[in-house]
């Protein structure tokens, strides 16, 4: 068991990662394409878009006078549609998450909260309204001050927790960052429930490279850092197989959840280049988003 | 197997309990396996089902434990002392008995000696028999030496170090005579018959050995062995016979000859000639040197055969110091004769008195101190005795100066003062060169504190006269000279401190004693009773005496040989000193004789014991590194795949793999970044020769001439080397060439589509006018057609090779046939280029030289010239090989017609 002091100390330390998580997402966000949202449609913003002429129906307030005058035609001018959109980013905050093997220089936990800060930076940059959950479950608006992001954000929860249906808005973006090592029964109610309010979003699994290819001698003792359970390690030819057979389930499970409700799956291995993957990402959100538009 | 079994004994048999905790041992490991390493995982939700949750501790692996309890169990049976036994008759013998030889020869190979004694101890020792030692020089009957322990036996022998002398193993026959015991022993002979005073001695021993006991074991430790066996010194030759045994890989051996304070007097190395074992060695000395001889020893030897100690006969020398009258007590520092008497060992008998009562008495040296007046009469008598043998060492004085007649011979000189250190002398202040080796004086010191005033000079000195020492700058110090069959030694400076403070000084009492072995000659006159000072050990070194022996002159003439009761040594009294050595008086008739054949012996002693010890204590160490290695890959989960996988050891294999062709391609780099000269290598290796030193001239023809710098002449294997790198192969062909396989063919083809040159020289056998060898063609021809050759042609006057360089009308060799021919086939694909240049001017013949540069063959017919053209053509060739038909461009057309018509004109 690992005791409220430890666990306190344990979330201290992951907190005290946030200078460097800050950092780390400004970096990363110089590399990713800026503009999520340039919609390129006539609509009500701040920014002029194009001259139109008058057809009947518009609205006169929007008629540029002086412009209208000079070309014997009454012009309106038109500003740039802005559509404002409502981004829900929540990670995964359990001790699984806490896991880090020899392969990957980071645990789970730091990479997920890496790629939230990143994404939230990114979306809050391109005026989108961004809430990041905190460790109580709680979206807090990050999309006009960043430094709402703070420790209380990267404290450890025990076990796996999703946020309240009821908190998130209707036709909002959704980003799970998890492991997703649990049932996905409630995940998958959660997602339905998310389909019929027309919130879309991603999964993206977290996992250790340990996690992605199992393979641990014999005579090792292994203790989940969740349920504390103990368990022998020995020796299985087909050991490596089947541990492969069940992530690919799992794998499959996820992505079948997300296809029944529109919502995109990605798996990113803590070993991985962290800016590619979210390059990769950010330019499969604008094409989705331009679908949508 | 059983057998295997019974066999095994043990020396220890209580570490065997120890075999008790192996179980013990193995019972708690099962209990108590070790704690498997706690990692932590992220969950289990992936795991759960494929694992099942175990708080149980695992198991310890079987294998490693019986591993361990191997290790365990070796370590036990190592130190309960394990050994083989290879029979078991020994057990009907009631002990061991070892009769030993402990000769001078014996230290020769002690190791081997003591270690088959030590061997036989043990085989005792692990059968429970009492060991008992005889040695075979006994000098009474005694009982033999009783042993139980083989610690105890190797105490013994080390305390009785092997006699520097021959025995005739009396005692011991007389106890094999007597004796029944040996019968009912395990008896083992450790014989040497370099140990034997004679060969009938050795016999009898010998059979009667057999007679008591025929089971009995005759080793000889003795393997090889080189001694001295006669030593001659006749006035200045010393002349030692060598003599050796065994099998040596070295056929050298070095000789060392000491003097009495063990300063090396002479070394120098000699060699047997091979299938003799004897040496005979002549060395000539001055008689001085020779009499500073103290000791001879044959490097590497180490016993008293191969050491040889001189008698010392100069401990007394009859000296004369020639006083005018009494030693005059009034000044006695500034007397002449003072520092003489005072540098005079009190053991010689000192005579100091006028020369005439000198001379009545047998004196062998005489000292003529400075400031005496010689009187005529007493001139002429001590000439006289000079003469017959004497030796005079005599001073310098102002006197001197007026005498012509230095040296006491018929010679005159002219004497003459020289002032050191005053005014018009250049020189400040002058020491004594330091003294040239293998001289008299040689070892001696100089001190550093010497000062001289004067000195006598004399002028053509260098003549006949001898010089000891000298100052620095050359002028003699102190002469020599031999006058009839006796020595004038002369001082050039005075015997007190009147023109040097050299009497003063240590290196005068020093050079005094040395000249007192001038006179010396060997004289064996001793009859009185002499005292051992030193003995001589069984290693040929001086050592204390045990007790006191003496001899007598009635000893010599009985027995020459050490005994024991003359053992060898340094025995001496007031008058002399006499070294009665091993070496030089062997007995050595058992040395090279065959000893019967029913007496076998043999040269090792075979171990009826075998140790297991050793090998059990490598087992215990490959057993302990598996343990270790396997626990550090149990430990660290390494997998050995992955260990290759991973660490550079992979690089290092790799790097390995890459280097080995390395080689290969360092050659081709230097073949393609260069250019080079080649030839095809043929069955003739003259041709061979030829052809490298033709191509070499060429070569530096080339480089004089043109700027075709070829780096070198290679040879060409056609069959195995690669000939694409070479623009122009030269290929000296025979009537026997040799029909070459389709790959060759194949090789040389794409050579020559490729672009390559090769000109065909062909020899011919017998020399016909100017026909070529048409059977070496026929061979040729038939190459040709494999080659894809068909058409040869008679070269045109304008060929390019004929204006590449040099205008050229024709193209001699060492002969000039007017036949060379050259291919026409498919010259459009090689650009007008042909690649094959067929003649038989033999080329390479006209360009060769020998070591001076000289040509090796005559060109016929055209002499020098012809050469030259010769040359020339070999310089056009390399040129076409390298630039094709570029000189053939209507570019060059006109030049080339311009110098044609001068040419005409």
């Amino acid at each position: 068991m690992i005791s409220l002091q430890g666990l306190i100390k344990s979330s201290e330390e992951t907190a005290d990662l946030l200078p460097s998580l800050l950092s780390d997402s400004s970096l990363l966000l110089k590399n990713i394409l800026v503009g999520l949202h340039s919609t390129r449609f006539a609509g009500k913003g701040e920014n002029f878009w194009q001259f139109k002429e008058y057809s009947q129906g518009d609205s006169i307030s929007q008629i540029d006078w002086r412009k209208s005058a000079s070309s014997k035609k009454i012009l309106l001018k038109q500003n740039e549609k802005e559509l404002s959109k409502t981004i829900y980013l929540f990670f995964d905050k359990s001790f699984s998450m806490n896991y880090k093997s020899n392969l990957a220089k980071h645990n789970k936990y730091f990479i997920s909260a890496l790629l939230t800060l990143t994404l939230c930076k990114l979306f809050s940059n391109s005026k989108e309204e961004v809430f990041v959950f905190n460790s109580e479950n709680k979206p807090i608006n990050c999309s006009t001050n960043i430094s709402n992001f703070n420790k209380y954000f990267l404290l450890n929860k025990k076990n796996h927790s999703l946020p309240d249906l009821n908190l998130f808005k209707d036709k909002s973006l959704c980003f799970f960052f998890s492991d997703f090592l649990y049932e996905s029964n409630e995940l998958n109610n959660l997602i339905i429930k998310f389909k019929n309010r027309g919130i879309l979003g991603y999964l993206i699994q977290i996992l250790d490279p340990m996690e992605v290819n199992f393979k641990l001698s014999s005579n090792t003792l292994l203790r989940d850092l969740e349920t504390n359970e103990i368990m022998m390690l020995d020796s299985d030819e087909d050991f490596s197989n089947k541990y492969n057979k069940k992530l690919k389930n799992l794998e499959n499970n996820l992505k079948k959840i997300c296809s029944m409700s529109g919502w995109k799956y990605y798996r990113f291995c803590t070993d991985q280049d962290i800016s590619a993957f979210l390059i990769n990402l950010s330019k499969t959100i604008i094409l989705n988003n331009q679908e949508l538009a | 197997m059983l057998n295997i079994i019974n066999t095994i004994n043990f020396g220890n048999t209580f570490a065997l309990i120890g075999l008790l905790s192996l179980p013990i041992i193995f019972f708690i490991v099962k209990l108590y396996p070790p704690t498997p390493r706690e990692k932590k995982y992220s969950s289990f939700f992936l795991l759960k089902d494929i694992l099942k949750t175990n708080n149980t501790k695992s198991k310890f692996p079987l294998w490693l434990l019986i591993l361990r309890l191997l290790l365990c169990l070796l370590i036990i049976i190592f130190f309960s002392d394990p050994y083989l036994k290879k029979t078991s008759t020994t057990e009907n013998y009631k002990n061991y008995v070892i009769i030993a030889d402990n000769g001078w020869s014996i230290t020769s190979n002690y190791q081997n000696y003591k270690n088959i004694i030590k061997d036989i101890s043990i085989e005792a020792e692990n059968h429970n028999k009492e060991l008992h030692i005889y040695f075979s020089s006994l000098e009474k009957i005694t009982k033999p030496n009783i042993f139980k322990h083989h610690n105890e036996v190797m105490e013994f022998i080390s305390r009785n170090a092997p006699l520097a002398q021959q025995t005739f193993r009396k005692n011991l026959n007389k106890i094999l005579e007597q004796n029944n015991y040996f019968k009912s022993s395990k008896v083992f002979y450790i014989f040497s018959n370099f140990d034997s005073g004679s060969l009938l001695a050795q016999n009898k021993t010998l059979s009667l050995i057999k007679e008591n006991n025929s089971l009995i074991e005759i080793i000889n430790p003795i393997k090889k062995i080189t001694f001295i066996k006669e030593v001659n010194i006749k006035k200045e030759t010393l002349e030692l016979k060598i003599q050796r045994k065994g099998y040596y890989a070295n056929n050298d051996f070095t000789l060392k000859i000491f003097g009495d304070n063990s300063d090396v007097l002479f070394e120098k190395k000699y060699t047997f000639k091979s299938n003799l074992n004897e040496y005979k060695l002549l060395e000539t000395f001055p008689l001085e040197v020779i009499n500073q001889f103290f000791k001879i020893k044959i490097l590497n030897e180490s016993h008293a055969g191969a050491t040889f100690y001189l008698d010392d006969y100069g401990k007394r020398v009859a000296i004369g110091l020639v006083a005018e009258d009494e030693i005059s007590s009034e000044k006695p520092l500034l007397s002449p004769i003072y520092y003489i008497k005072k540098s005079l060992d009190q053991n010689h008998s000192i005579h100091i008195a006028s020369i005439k009562k000198i001379l009545e008495e047998k004196k062998s040296i005489i000292f003529l101190p400075s400031n005496n007046k010689v009187s005529k009469t007493d001139k002429k008598r001590l000439k006289n005795w000079v003469n017959k043998g004497g030796v005079l060492v005599r001073f310098s004085d102002k006197n001197i100066i007026n005498q012509k007649n230095l040296y006491l011979d018929e010679k005159n000189y002219f004497p003459s003062l020289r002032r050191i250190a005053k005014d018009f002398s250049i020189q400040e202040k002058l020491s004594i060169t330091p003294f040239k080796k293998n001289k008299l004086l040689s070892s001696l010191e100089i001190p550093n504190d010497l000062v001289f005033e004067k000195q006598l000079i004399i002028d053509n000195h260098k003549s006949d006269i001898v010089v000891l020492a000298s100052l620095e700058d050359q002028s003699p110090l102190i002469t020599m000279k031999y006058v009839g069959s006796g020595k004038v030694i002369l001082f050039h400076v005075t015997s007190n401190n009147e023109w040097s403070n050299l009497p003063l000084s240590s290196l005068f009492k020093d050079i005094i004693s040395k000249l007192l072995l001038v006179p010396l000659e060997q004289k064996i006159e001793y009859s009185e009773e002499m005292s051992m000072k030193f003995r001589i050990n069984s290693y040929g070194e001086l050592a204390s005496p045990i007790k006191t022996y003496y001899y007598k002159n009635s000893d010599f003439l009985k027995e020459n040989y050490p005994s024991f009761r003359n053992p060898a040594g340094i025995y001496e009294n007031e008058n002399l000193s006499i070294a009665l050595n091993l070496s030089g008086n062997f007995n050595t008739e058992s040395f090279f004789s065959n000893i019967d054949e029913k007496f076998l012996i043999k040269s090792n002693y075979e171990k009826s014991v075998f140790q297991l010890k050793n090998y059990i204590l490598v087992l215990i160490f490959i057993t302990f590194f598996l343990d270790m290695l396997i626990n550090i890959l149990l430990k660290n989960n390494v997998l050995l795949i992955k260990f290759f996988k991973n660490i550079r050891i992979s690089t290092f294999l790799l790097v390995f793999l890459i280097i080995l062709p390395i080689h290969r391609k360092i050659d081709a780099s230097e073949n393609y970044n260069n250019l080079f000269l080649a030839y095809v290598k043929t069955d003739n290796k003259l041709f061979n020769q030829i052809a490298f030193s033709g191509l070499n001239n060429l070569k530096s023809y080339l480089i004089k001439r043109t700027s075709i710098s070829p780096k070198g002449v290679k040879e060409i294997d056609i069959i195995n080397d690669k000939i694409l790198y070479f623009p122009l192969i030269y290929w000296k062909v025979a009537d026997n060439i040799n029909n070459l396989e389709e790959k060759t063919v194949k090789k040389i083809r794409n050579y020559l589509n490729t672009g390559g040159i090769i000109l065909f020289d062909i020899i011919e056998s017998s020399r016909s006018g100017s026909r070529t060898n048409e059977y070496a063609l026929e061979k040729i021809k038939a190459l040709f057609s494999d080659l894809g050759i068909e058409k040869l042609e008679q070269i045109s006057k304008d060929h390019t090779i004929a204006r590449s360089y040099y205008l050229l009308k024709n193209f001699p060799g060492r002969f000039d046939n007017r036949n060379l021919l050259i291919d026409t086939d498919n010259l459009d694909s090689k650009d007008g280029v042909s690649s094959v240049i067929v003649g038989s001017n033999d080329w390479t013949g006209a360009w060769a030289v020998d070591n001076n540069n000289y040509p090796l063959y005559q060109v016929v017919p055209g002499g020098d010239r012809q050469r030259e053209i010769s040359f020339r053509f070999g310089i056009n060739l390399m040129m076409y090989a390298l630039t094709g038909n570029y000189k053939s461009d209507q570019v060059h057309n006109k030049s080339i017609l311009e110098r044609l018509k001068k040419n005409n004109n």
